[in-house]
């Protein structure tokens, strides 16, 4: 196993917005109808923060290995739009026993911003 | 500046809601691929996504959750979630839990912090999930 993840994924579509509202149960209308997000003074629809999650929680489980996560978890910083591709990057910042503890980053390729922060554990 | 005093806030140990899902074999192939997965591979490794528990969304009325919790919805946005892992659960297991909430901090600004948990447990009572959301309702202007 490497002791980095690093990876961009493609733009994130509204198509894939709309299979995840469908995935996971998310209809907040903010993430799939653009009138209603325009209405409510958003340029356009957004990603839910748990779709963000659940990319970045994809590419760690590959990473780290599905069957050894003990925990991960985020805090939402950023909207993610339609278009947005993003940066994943994980380090291992120290191994307590078994246990790599390890950090983790999502940015927007094109601005930088930092969309999502977050933390796994996983057995080594 | 609102008053911290005066935020109407939720008791620790409140339980908002419970949920019961069952895990599906097609479920978790539309969220692979939503997620950007290989659904394959998932299915062969048979191990759940790391964010699954949250298609317990389906199984959940938000809008009671906010109700109950006697929050804003135009303020109110999830700051951080995060998972822990016990015991394996996969395809044909239902998973059940209650949310309950288990932390409440009110800033001076107003601003109001809740912790939700969910225990979501197999069948068998063993724990294959801790769910733990951070909800965010920013002061009133």
């Amino acid at each position: 196993m490497s002791d980095t993840l690093h990876r961009t994924t493609g733009p994130v579509t509204r198509t894939q917005i709309v299979r995840f509202a469908g995935a996971a149960g998310d209809f907040n209308p903010m993430h799939h109808d653009e009138v209603f997000a325009r209405e409510a003074g958003s340029d356009s629809v957004f990603a839910m923060g748990q779709l963000t999650a659940a990319i970045l929680g994809e590419a760690v489980a590959g990473w780290l290995g599905r069957d050894r996560l003990l925990g991960y978890g985020v805090r939402f910083k950023a909207k993610v739009l339609p278009g947005d591709a993003l940066v994943l990057s994980g380090t291992v910042d120290r191994e307590r026993g078994e246990v790599r503890e390890c950090t983790l980053q999502a940015t927007c390729e094109a601005s930088g911003e930092v969309v999502l922060t977050g933390w796994a554990r996983a057995r080594a | 500046m609102t008053d911290a005093a005066a935020v109407p806030a939720p008791e620790v140990g409140l339980v908002v809601d419970s949920v019961s899902f069952p895990i599906e074999e097609g479920k978790l192939r539309e969220f692979a691929i939503a997620s950007g997965g290989d659904p394959d591979a998932l299915l062969a490794a048979g191990v759940l996504p790391p964010t699954f528990a949250a298609v317990a969304g389906h199984w959940r009325d938000q809008a009671a959750m906010v109700d109950r919790l006697a929050l804003d919805i135009r303020r109110v946005v999830v700051g951080a979630s995060e998972w822990e892992y016990g015991a394996p659960a996969w395809i044909g297991d239902r998973l059940s839990g209650d949310r309950v909430v288990t932390g409440v901090e009110v800033k001076t600004s107003g601003m109001l912090l809740i912790t939700l948990t969910s225990e979501l447990r197999r069948q068998d009572g063993e724990v294959a999930v801790t769910q733990r959301d951070t909800i965010i309702q920013v002061p009133a202007r």
